[in-house]
């Protein structure tokens, strides 16, 4: 044992830990030889009796009785707060209005979903579906094949613009299906051309429709406005053919 | 026919704060019968003013009523986790006055109250100076003193917390000492007393 170790061991020493039994034994001897070890010993002894004089002093400080007050009744008013005790009917009355209220929530939420449901319904014809039997009808003369679309500039731009922003809503002279859930089957149309000149489709002894494509260009043949860039793109369209064999009128799609 | 005799078991720490959870009063009343005086006396003995002390106890109480409190029992003892949150309210404490507190006329009646302990004026003096020679020392090491020499907790106690290894708690422990033990050898050197010595080896 060197004086080094002993300074490592001298505060359990001192504060009468438990060590080592070979360790202390030799602490000591090593004490009893090195004057300089043994007084700082002494000291640290000093220091230990002092220390727990100290403590014994203030063993039986404490917090005032005021503060057991306090905090009980701080206690109290947090437990009202955290853990509120409802007497039994108050809990029965609760649990139905719990119920109550979830009933009326999850009939709102169907409600909504409904009405939300039967705004985004098509109402709209779809493309590629037989409009003949529409036009075969006797006497038919459809409202929608009008002379000419009152503003076809208009409607093909609103159409697109529709288009992008996902929206179910409808123009007069907008025949389009617009289902978000099912973008990609969804066309807009114009409405239906009368290719005779001066006079409306005669569809009276039936039709039928024949989808066709045509050079953009032929768009601007009916009043429509083409991009030059795209006039030589292809473009979807329509046509109504009489029983004749004749086109009466046409639609382009996109 | 002969009436059975219980013995009464007394819950331990973690059981009374897991009924004081769920609400229960009397937990918690017991709980703070139990562990006010480490709780007071740590924060007394590191802040030297028992109002602080006194605030310092209701802070720790307080904050375990509340039911989210972080006390977890597989991380240690009740009194461990009361003394530690004890211990970041006092250094809160202290860096927000940055200065010593001294010891006020209420440590005196705390120090005064066990009429036995105090023989004689001597004693109450060699206290109080180490008292304050505790109170001097730097924060870290005056927690070591107070809960392994004032409080006596063990190495590994006090290890928990200081939230610090064992080794640590020892070293600052020794250092403490060391501190301490020339703080009073100098304060010996300057009383009055040597000084006299001193003056007489002078004229002599």
């Amino acid at each position: 044992m060197n004086c080094q170790r002993f300074e490592c061991l001298i505060t359990d020493i001192a504060r009468e830990q438990i060590l080592d039994a070979g360790a202390r034994e030799a602490a000591l001897r090593h004490s009893d030889g090195c004057e300089r070890c043994a007084e700082r010993l002494e000291e640290e002894r000093a220091m230990t009796t002092r220390l727990r004089a100290l403590s014994e002093n203030m063993k039986f400080a404490g917090a005032p009785p005021r503060l057991e007050m306090r905090l009980l009744a701080a206690f109290n008013e947090l437990k009202l707060f955290q853990f509120p005790a409802l007497p039994l009917e108050a809990r029965r009355h609760r649990r139905r209005y719990l119920i109550g209220a979830i009933a009326a929530g999850v009939l709102i939420v169907f409600g909504i979903s409904a009405v939300r449901w039967r705004q985004a319904a098509p109402v709209i014809r779809e493309t590629g579906t037989p409009q003949v039997a529409e036009t075969e009808a006797p006497g038919g003369n459809p409202d929608h094949l009008s002379t000419a679309p009152e503003n076809p500039k208009r409607s093909l731009a609103d159409r697109a613009g529709s288009r992008r922003k996902n929206s179910t809503k409808q123009n007069d002279g907008i025949s389009a299906k617009a289902n978000p859930t099912n973008a990609e089957n969804t066309e807009i149309a114009t409405d239906f051309i009368p290719v005779v000149y001066g006079g409306a489709a005669n569809l009276a002894e039936g039709g039928r429709m024949v989808r066709v494509e045509l050079p953009r260009s032929a768009m601007a043949s009916f009043g429509l406005p083409v991009h030059m860039d795209r006039a030589n793109e292809r473009v979807k369209a329509d046509v109504l053919v009489g029983v004749d064999g004749l086109a009466q009128a046409i639609r382009f799609v996109q | 026919m002969k009436p059975v005799q219980t013995m009464a078991i007394q819950p331990t720490d973690s059981e009374l704060v897991q009924t004081m959870r769920g609400g229960n009063r009397e937990s918690f009343a017991e709980l703070y019968r139990r562990r006010q005086r480490d709780v007071y006396r740590f924060a007394l003995h590191m802040t030297g003013a028992a109002d602080v002390a006194e605030d310092v106890t209701q802070e720790v109480f307080m904050m375990l009523m509340r039911k989210d409190n972080a006390f977890d029992e597989t991380k240690g003892s009740v009194k461990a986790f009361l003394l530690g949150v004890a211990r970041n309210y006092v250094l809160r404490r202290l860096r927000q006055e940055r200065s010593f507190i001294p010891i006020d006329d209420a440590m005196d009646e705390a120090a005064t109250t066990d009429a036995g302990a105090n023989d004689s004026l001597n004693q109450s003096e060699a206290i109080m100076a180490m008292h304050k020679a505790v109170l001097n020392l730097p924060a870290h090491y005056r927690e070591a003193v107070v809960l392994c020499d004032l409080q006596e907790l063990s190495y590994a106690e006090a290890a928990e917390v200081l939230g610090c290894a064992i080794g640590t708690v020892r070293s600052r422990l020794h250092r403490a000492r060391t501190m301490l033990i020339d703080k009073l050898r100098s304060a010996k050197d300057e009383s009055p007393a040597n000084q006299e010595i001193e003056s007489t080896r002078c004229f002599a």
